[in-house]
Order: C-alpha cells, then sequence, then structure tokens
C-alpha cells in the first residue's frame, strides 16, 4: 500500500536554461556588490520546494517573507534600497537543489540573503551557500546542523532533536502517565522521533505504544488497532498531512483518538485541512496540544507580522491560512533580522553584514530592544545597539548560529491558537538527560 | 568569469555528462535490446550509495547524526569502480529474477514494483543508508586535491566526468557498432531470429541488463560525489520516465542520438517553460515540466518515432535484393 | 489469535478496495493487451469529480455512482482520442506503455497545477462501527466491501454468461479468431475500456474514502500496488485480481501486525515476486508469455 509520492521533477531537466541564464549570468556579477552602486533593489530568495511532495513549504516560506520585505519597504528600505522576494523551487531534493542554488547565485546580482532549503537539501546546498557567502536562514530540523561549522548558516528555531524532547517534556508537563508515539518514516517526523522516545522513557512517563509508520500507505488499521489496546491518554505524533489522516480516522474507527501532542506540523494548513478531514474540526481543536515555539500571538512583533501578512493577498494567495504557522513566522524575522544587519554594518554585502546578525539579536545590558523593522532601523540610526526580539519571540544565536526557542503548549480556540502554558527549559532538559 | 557563474557552468557541464551516461545505460536496454526496464533509476540510486558508502568512512566519524553500511574511505577512483561493480551485480540479480522467466509485459510491471519495494526499503531500514534524511556529506575527489583553489578543482571534477562520458562513449560505440550490437538489435527486432542463429536472446538481455546497471550506477556515483547528498527523495519511480523520454526523443539505438538528446530534451523543456505566458509561480512551472515532458513523448512517438538522430540501419543490397520483404525495409515503430 | 483474526478482517477491507480497481485494470488489459498505467489518473479525476458533487452537497454513495460513468466515460475518450490512434499508427506492447505513462504525467500534473498541491476530504460519515469476533467495522467500510463484492461478482458474471462478456473472453483468448467469427472487435474494446473506467472510478472513490484524504496525484501513487495485486492473480484474470488483492490486503495487515509495520509492503511485494517465480505467469493466467496488442 505504498503511496508513491508525487514524481519529483527530473534532476537533470534544470540544465535546461543553459544558454539563457548563462548570457544573463555573464552579464551580471555576483551579489555582494556592496552598498556603493547604484540604488536597485535587493533580492531575497525564498529558496524552498514549490512542487513535488513538499511543495507546501515554499508558499509556506513566501508566507514569511512577503510580509517582511513590505513592512521593511513601507519603513524606507534597507539602505535607501528596495527589497523583493523571489521564490526559486528547489523541488525538495539535493539533486535538484544543487543546480537550483547554483543557478540561483550566478544569476543574481542583486541577491542579499536567503531564507528556506528544507530537511531534505539543506546539507546538499547549505555548503553551496557558505561558499558563496550567502547567508541562509534555514527550517531545517536536522541534528547535522547543531554544531554546524556553517559561518552564513543560521537557524532559528530549535533543532528536531529538541523538538522531541520537548513534546516528552509536554507529555509530563500535561500530566499524562500513558503515552504512546507515533512517527512517520519520513525525514521531518525522524528527526524528533528518537529524542522524543527516549524522553518519555526518561522522565517515567510510561511508553505504552511506540509506532513508526511507513507514510502513504491506504491501511493503518492493524497499527491503529494496536495503539488502541494500548491505551494511552496520549499520543505523541510527527507524520505528514495524508498518513496523519488516514491513521487517525482509522484509529477513531477501531478505538478512539485521545489527546495528541504535536509539533509545528499541526499548525500548517494543509495538516489540519486533512486531519479535520479525516477526525473533524472541533474534535481535533479539543485534542490537539501543539508544542512550538513560545511565541505569543500578542507580541508586538506578531501583530505587525498578522497585519502584514494580511496585507500581502497579492503574492501570497489566502493569507491569513499562514497566520499561525511557526515557519511562515520564523521566515518572517530572519528576513528582518538580515535587514537590520545590513543596517548594523552600514552594508549590504552579505560577507560584511553576516557577522552583524548575532549583533542585532544578542541580549546584552543597554540594547534597545525593538520588534519591528521600523524601531530598529530608527535606534541604529541614532548609534544605539538593537535587540531585536521577533514573532518567534527573542533569538540568542549559539556560536554554532542556532537560535533555539522556548517551548509552549499551545491549543487552537475559537479560531486561533492561545499559548495555554510553557514547558521549561528544566523540563526540557530531564526529557533530553542533560 | 564570477565564482557564481563558473559553478553553474560546471554544474551544467556534469549533470549533462551524468544524464549522458545514465541514458546511454538506458539505450543499450531499451532503445538497442528493446528491454523495458522501469526500475532504471533505482541503479542510479545503487550506485549513489555506494560511492557514498566507500567514500564517507565509518559512520561514527561523521559526528554519528548518519548510520549506513561499510563506511571505508577509499582513495579516488576506488569508490567509482565499486559503485559500478555493485550496479553490475544489482542488476544480475534482478535480471535473474525476471528476464528468464517472466513475459515481457510482466518483466516491466515487475520492474515497477521493485523500484518501489526499494525505495521502501531504504527509507525504512535506517542502518542501511540513513533512512529517508539519506547521506550528506559525500566527499568529492577533486577537493581532496590539495594546492588548488575551490573553482579550480570543481573543473577538476569537470574533467573527470567528461573523461568518464568519453570513455563510456567510446565503448556504447564498440559495444552498438559490432556484430554483438547486431545480435542485440536482433534479440529486439526478432527474438526468434536470434535464436535461430543458435545466440541466447535471454544471455543478450541479461549482458545488456548488466552494462546498463554498471553505467547508471557510474552516474549515481558522479552525481553524488559531486552534489554531496544522496536520499531516496532522489530515485521515486517516476525519474526513470525521464530517460525514457531522452532516449526516444534523441533515437532509440543510436549513440549520438541519444548523447543528444540527453542533453536537449531538457534545455528546449525549460526554454519552452520560461517562454510559455504562464507567469513565474514555481508550482506552475515545475507541473508544466512535467506536462511538456509528457506532451514531447506523445509528439515524438507519433511524428517521429525514430528520434532526433535515427539509428543507423544496416543495409545489405544483395540480401535485400533476394528477399524484398516489406518487413526489412519498414522503419519499425515502437520498439 | 484475536490480533490474528482482525488482521484479516482489515486485510479483508483493503483487498476489497484493491480488488476494484485490480479487476479494472485487468479486465481491460486482458482485452486489449494495453498496459494501462495511466489507470491511476482516471482513478483521480473520477475521485475530483465525487468529491465537486460531494461538496456541493451530493450524498458520496451518489457521488460515487456519478464518479463511475464518468470514469467510464474518461477512460473510453483517452482510447478513442489517444490510444487507439497511436495503435494505429504501429506502436507495439511497450511503445503503447511509454505512451500511457505520458498521458498519467500530463494528467496529474495538469490537475496538480488546476486544483493546487493541497489536500481534500469528502464529507462521509464513517458511520455506526460494527463488532464481528475481534474485529471492528464501520458502516462505510461494510458498504465499501458489498460494492466490491457485487461488482466483481456482476464481472464475473457478466464475462461468463452475457454476450458481451463472451465477446470479451473471446477477444482475450485469441483476437484475429474473434474478429474472423464476426465478433465486432472494435466495439467490444470501447466496452472494455467504459468497464475498466467505471471499476476506475468506483475504486477511486473508494480508496480515497478509505485514507480519509486525497490529493491530484493519489490515484497513480497507489497504481503499484493494484498493479500488484493484478499480477500476482495473474494479468487478465478477473478472479485473479480479486484473489491477489485479498493476499496483498492479508499480507500487509498481518505483516503490519506481527512484524515491522515501516516493511508490510516489502512482505506483500516479496510475495508477489515469490509467486512469480514459482509460476511466472500469475496464479490465475494460463498464457506463459505476453502477447501482442489487440488491434
Amino acid at each position: 500500500m505504498r503511496h508513491l509520492r508525487a514524481p519529483a521533477t527530473a534532476k537533470w531537466r534544470f540544465a535546461a536554461l543553459a544558454a539563457l541564464a548563462l548570457t544573463a549570468a555573464a552579464c551580471g556579477s555576483s551579489s555582494g556588490s556592496g552598498s556603493s552602486g547604484p540604488k536597485g533593489n535587493l533580492e531575497f530568495a525564498i529558496f524552498h520546494s514549490f512542487s513535488g511532495p513538499n511543495a507546501a513549504y515554499g508558499p509556506e516560506a513566501a508566507a514569511g517573507c512577503y510580509p517582511a520585505a513590505s513592512v521593511i519597504n513601507a519603513a524606507g528600505g534597507i539602505l535607501g534600497h528596495k527589497v523583493h522576494c523571489t521564490p526559486v523551487d528547489d523541488k525538495g531534493e539535493p539533486a535538484d537543489a544543487v543546480p537550483a542554488a547554483n543557478r540561483m547565485l550566478a544569476s543574481s546580482s542583486s541577491l542579499v540573503g536567503v531564507v528556506g532549503a528544507g530537511s531534505n537539501e539543506a546539507t546538499a546546498v547549505v555548503p553551496l551557500f557558505q561558499q558563496a557567502q550567502m547567508p541562509i536562514f534555514s527550517t531545517t530540523g536536522q541534528a547535522s546542523f547543531d554544531h554546524t561549522n556553517a559561518t552564513y548558516f543560521w537557524r532559528i528555531l530549535s533543532p528536531d532533536s529538541a523538538q522531541g524532547s520537548a513534546m516528552a517534556a509536554a507529555a509530563k508537563h500535561l500530566g499524562f502517565t500513558r503515552v504512546g508515539t507515533l512517527f512517520g518514516n519520513d525525514v521531518a517526523a525522524q528527526g524528533s522521533a528518537p529524542t522524543a522516545i527516549a524522553g518519555v522513557k526518561r522522565i517515567g512517563v510510561n511508553l505504552v505504544a511506540n509506532q513508526t509508520l511507513a507514510v502513504g500507505q491506504s491501511s493503518y488499521r492493524s497499527e491503529a488497532t494496536s495503539m488502541a489496546g494500548a491505551k494511552p491518554q496520549a499520543i505523541i505524533s510527527e507524520a505528514d498531512p495524508q498518513t496523519s489522516a488516514t491513521y487517525f480516522s482509522e484509529l477513531s474507527q477501531v478505538g478512539s483518538v485521545p489527546k495528541l501532542i504535536t509539533d509545528p506540523v499541526s499548525q500548517e494548513p494543509n495538516w489540519r485541512k486533512a486531519m479535520s478531514g479525516a477526525i473533524g474540526t472541533s474534535f481535533l481543536n479539543k485534542q490537539d496540544y501543539a508544542v512550538v515555539a513560545f511565541s505569543p500571538p500578542t507580541s508586538a512583533a506578531y501583530k505587525v507580522y498578522t497585519s502584514a501578512l494580511r496585507a500581502s493577498a497579492k503574492q501570497v494567495s489566502n493569507p491569513m491560512q499562514w497566520d499561525a504557522d511557526l515557519y511562515s513566522v520564523a521566515d518572517y524575522d530572519s528576513v528582518v533580522i538580515m535587514a537590520l544587519a545590513m543596517d548594523a554594518a552600514h552594508s549590504d554585502a552579505p560577507a560584511v553584514y553576516n557577522r552583524y546578525i548575532t549583533k542585532v539579536t544578542a541580549p546584552s545590558s543597554g540594547a534597545t530592544v525593538v520588534h519591528t523593522y521600523a524601531a530598529g532601523k530608527a535606534a541604529l540610526a541614532k548609534g544605539k545597539h538593537i535587540q531585536y526580539v521577533g514573532a518567534v519571540g527573542p533569538l540568542h544565536f549559539n556560536k554554532w548560529h542556532n537560535a533555539g526557542n522556548a517551548f509552549a503548549v499551545e491549543r487552537y480556540v475559537n479560531g486561533n491558537w492561545k499559548v495555554t502554558s510553557l514547558v521549561t527549559a528544566a523540563e526540557i532538559n530531564a526529557a533530553a538527560g542533560s | 568569469m564570477s565564482a557564481a557563474t563558473q559553478y553553474y557552468i560546471a554544474t551544467i557541464l556534469v549533470y549533462i555528462c551524468v544524464n549522458v551516461i545514465a541514458s546511454w545505460g538506458l539505450d543499450l536496454q531499451f532503445g538497442v535490446t528493446g528491454v523495458l526496464n522501469f526500475a532504471f533509476i533505482l541503479f542510479q540510486a545503487a550506485g549513489a550509495y555506494t560511492a557514498a558508502m566507500l567514500s564517507l568512512g565509518p559512520s561514527s566519524a561523521s559526528g554519528g547524526f548518519q548510520h549506513y553500511l561499510i563506511g571505508v574511505n577509499l582513495p579516488f577512483p576506488l569508490p567509482l569502480i565499486g559503485a559500478m561493480l555493485v550496479g553490475a551485480a544489482l542488476s544480475a540479480v534482478i535480471g535473474l529474477i525476471t528476464l528468464r522467466r517472466l513475459r515481457s509485459d510482466y518483466q516491466a510491471m515487475v520492474m515497477l514494483v521493485i523500484s518501489v519495494v526499494a525505495t521502501v526499503v531504504a527509507e525504512s531500514v535506517i542502518g542501511l543508508a540513513n533512512g529517508s534524511a539519506g547521506l550528506s556529506l559525500i566527499p568529492n575527489p577533486a577537493q581532496l586535491l590539495g594546492g588548488f583553489t575551490r573553482q579550480t578543482q570543481t573543473w577538476f571534477f569537470v574533467g573527470l566526468c567528461v573523461i568518464c562520458m568519453l570513455i563510456v562513449g567510446v565503448v556504447m560505440y564498440a559495444l552498438v557498432y559490432s556484430p554483438y550490437g547486431r545480435v542485440l538489435r536482433g534479440v529486439r527486432e526478432n527474438e526468434a531470429a536470434v535464436e535461430a542463429m543458435g545466440r541466447s536472446a535471454t544471455k543478450a538481455r541479461m549482458q545488456v541488463f548488466v552494462i546498463g546497471g554498471a553505467l547508471a550506477a557510474l552516474s549515481g556515483a558522479l552525481l553524488a560525489e559531486f552534489i554531496g547528498a544522496w536520499a531516496p527523495s532522489e530515485w521515486l519511480y517516476p525519474e526513470t520516465f525521464v530517460f525514457f523520454t531522452a532516449v526516444i526523443v534523441g533515437g532509440r539505438g543510436s549513440v549520438s542520438g541519444v548523447a543528444i538528446g540527453a542533453a536537449l530534451v531538457a534545455v528546449g523543456i525549460q526554454q519552452a517553460v520560461q517562454y510559455m505566458p504562464i507567469g513565474s509561480d514555481p508550482t506552475l512551472l515545475a507541473a508544466m515540466e512535467w506536462i511538456i515532458t509528457g506532451l514531447l513523448t506523445l509528439i515524438f512517438l507519433w511524428i517521429r518515432p525514430q528520434g532526433l538522430l535515427p539509428e543507423q540501419r544496416r543495409r545489405y543490397r544483395r540480401a535485400r535484393q533476394r528477399t524484398p520483404a516489406r518487413a526489412e525495409v519498414r522503419e519499425p515503430v515502437g520498439t | 489469535m484475536a490480533v490474528f483474526i482482525s488482521a484479516v478482517g482489515f486485510g479483508i477491507v483493503t483487498a476489497a478496495i484493491l480488488a476494484i480497481s485490480a479487476v479494472g485494470f485487468t479486465l481491460q488489459f486482458s482485452v486489449t493487451n494495453v498496459f494501462n498505467l495511466a489507470f491511476g489518473s482516471v482513478m483521480t479525476l473520477s475521485g475530483f469529480v465525487a468529491y465537486w458533487l460531494n461538496s456541493a452537497g451530493v450524498n458520496v454513495w451518489l457521488a460515487m455512482a456519478v464518479a463511475a460513468v464518468s470514469g467510464g466515460l474518461i477512460s473510453l475518450a483517452i482510447n478513442e482520442v489517444l490510444y487507439t490512434p497511436f495503435i494505429r499508427h504501429g506502436l507495439n506492447l511497450f511503445g503503447m506503455v511509454i505512451v500511457t505513462i505520458s498521458v498519467a504525467v500530463i494528467f496529474d500534473h495538469g490537475l496538480q497545477a488546476a486544483v493546487g498541491p493541497t489536500f481534500f476530504s469528502y464529507v462521509a460519515p464513517a458511520g455506526k462501527a460494527f463488532h464481528f469476533a475481534d474485529f471492528i467495522l464501520t458502516r462505510q467500510e461494510l458498504i465499501i466491501i458489498g460494492i466490491a463484492l457485487v461488482l466483481t461478482i456482476l464481472v464475473q458474471i457478466a464475462l461468463q454468461y452475457t454476450r458481451a462478456g463472451k465477446a470479451m473472453r473471446g477477444l482475450a483468448v485469441n483476437a484475429s479468431l474473434a474478429r474472423a467469427c464476426g465478433i465486432p472487435t472494435r466495439r467490444v474494446i470501447a466496452l472494455a475500456w467504459f468497464v475498466s473506467g467505471v471499476l476506475a472510478g468506483v475504486g477511486g472513490v473508494a480508496l480515497f474514502l478509505d485514507i480519509s484524504t486525497f490529493s491530484a496525484t493519489t490515484g497513480s501513487e497507489f497504481l503499484i500496488v493494484i498493479i500488484a495485486a493484478a499480477v500476482l492473480g495473474g494479468i487478465g484474470s478477473p478472479r485473479g485480481a480479486v484473489l491477489g488483492a485479498l493476499v496483498v490486503g492479508i499480507v500487509t495487515e498481518v505483516g503490519a501486525a506481527y512484524w515491522n509495520p515501516e516493511l508490510k509492503d516489502v512482505l506483500a511485494f516479496g510475495v508477489l515476486i515469490a509467486v512469480l517465480l514459482v509460476r511466472p505467469q500469475g496464479l490465475f493466467s494460463r498464457l506463459a508469455t505476453e502477447r501482442a496488442i489487440t488491434r
């Protein structure tokens, strides 16, 4: 019952553009011309998959980039330049992503920063961006970037391993004593599965079932039956939309769906759409506890983001579907941070401003805390140090350029995500064994 | 020329070489001999994984975030040779299962199934090749050359790919336009006649299956070393279809035609997509690439089934005078 | 034992869904010898017809009936507009496989461009759950099993006793002899494509109901399993397809219950390959060699 995912586009088709793009590339120069040239547009690339099995990742990242560009332009642009976002399809696999990255780097002379690269392709393309000295803010969760030496790599959200520990910690935090774990065998889910399972065992919660699903099967009835037989009070789960929908609809037939402890995937519109179809919207909202980055929807930065998102209907179709999507929010913050770093560096040259990224986000005494690009730009103009606290909360990058977020439990109530409690660092450390 | 432009051109050249080599492998099977290998992409994958495992070193060395079999660090060109051997061996095993007893339409279906099973196994058995995350940080042999800039190293790798392609091209010419090649074409056109001449059609099929598998593996190995990563998402079974399009468009059985097909299909399709007034929505553009690939295949099968550069069909004048059978003169359509 | 019985029960549900499509796939192949890889696209297109009706408020079972008819018409149209001209053009069995893949690629990606890379669900309550011994089936699953039983038996009876059915079997055994006996080959072939499309339509909607969400490529994604069931039973044999579906369905569910659920497919496909090694023509087929396309 294999679900053969949508055909990914042939890696070599890109060879395409050859003549065309080469001409274009030969005429341009590589990025990083500095602020000396004419005041043209600066470009941020949304380098993500817009086709294939993960075709929703691209639009998700676009829902972060476009609103960021509009708030930056509304504040007068960066160093006098207007900015814009360019979607680039990396097709969600290394063999297509590598040429796509090389083509983008070669053909765009105004490119100053990149958001994107998911877990499937990040390890293949990050070295290319490093080589080209082009900052990339990635939402990959892979452990290989926990201690990366790539100085142009930046990661706002916690890696999958931390996400797994946080979900385990949340299970105890929420008072469950019997939990099951359910993960797909895809890249994303397998990142958080090991730490979630180890975490549950470590904190003394009874792990009654531990299942890994081959994604996209037509039936999980036997798996669901054994889960139902184990009678968990809650299931810690991450799987793609279709697999989750099939599994939980079958679980609801052979038993009942207990509480769900999920991760940011459960805030993605495709996942909610599929799961709502499977077990009903109101029941889903009643059962679901999303363990996500603590980013209170009431924060100043988040309000600016949502209003810019709402106004971006021209570039983002049905924009408000993304308003609670953590990855969109993180990409919004990424672009704003890069913009502020350029202001602080007085340069849009990536090799120069890259060093300023930690400086505009690190907490320090005397730094002016800002929540918007406009406020940050103004403070920098006055010669102040700033700390940007974004829509995903405070961002303190460590020496491997990983920020790592605080975790909170959110529930969907009356059409909005509400933070119901915080998962403390102590709780997560207990689950992670550190 | 800027560094980025150089990388871009290098990437294009590497991809052209890789795809020409792979398309030749498929051409030998499908174009020349008429074996319908719908699991073709699997052999490219096998080569890529093998080259990775033979050059990555032990899995604990790279920080322990990926798990895989073997894990040794062999010097160039042993990983490439190892990849070809594994590709050939895997082809032999699968060929033994499918080619000997199954009717040819079953062969095609079973190949599809095998391609899918292999993906499931690769994704599920983490210890094999790190599951669906795949392998990363695969070393590029050119980057081990000390004393050169990264750019120069990249051009060394391009040179390596071109040399590999040229060698494979020479081998292809030698195979296809030889008495042995005539046996292969005989298997495609008239199996009974080949058997009547005392040659085993099954044996010939097995042989091209193994050689084609080795070529696919070589292409995969080069590709994996170039991009530095390899994962199950690279080799989902529909990818095989694109190689078929390249062979059909280039000209089945024609070595130079298939080379042109592999390099050109790409350019043609993307150009068409870029010039179509459908906007810049990347999702739509990707769909259009597939739709145009499909349409191009249909159009070529209808209008020019022999491809851009048709296979040279040698005719023997005297023999033809004696037997002016219609079947011999007619261009066969659809292999 | 309870686990085993429930796994077998679930296997039957899976088998019922697969069998509808597998019978459609194999019936058409037996008559025409076209290995139609666009079958999955017909499933998806009909599934979307049902979706549009269903979201306009039509009951899902009624929508399934409409999807069946439209599946038949789509299948017929593909044959008349594309396949028949290509066959007349001289393409052989393998050439036609490439044609059908091309059609599948065009349809799937065209549909994806139209509806977007997202998921769809029918509005259909699973209904009351019934307990049988150690396993539980919902009303929806029982209806699907019923539909599968009725359709496969109908196909079998029609092949055995009706004029058209006999003509199809005649074509399947020896097309030129059948034509010589005065069987209107073209009309019988058209009928085979239509019936195959109807079964694709029903099979598609049943599958999409069962997995509860679907996208523009779901039909093609599951086609390989359907083909595996058909080949296992012996392609061209509707009875074989039903048996193949049962084997695949039960083996995967039992495999999931007792072994590694991640590898349940490998088990099912392994059974297929083992069967073919012992009996290369599949369980029910009598033909050990392929045949030319019926013209």
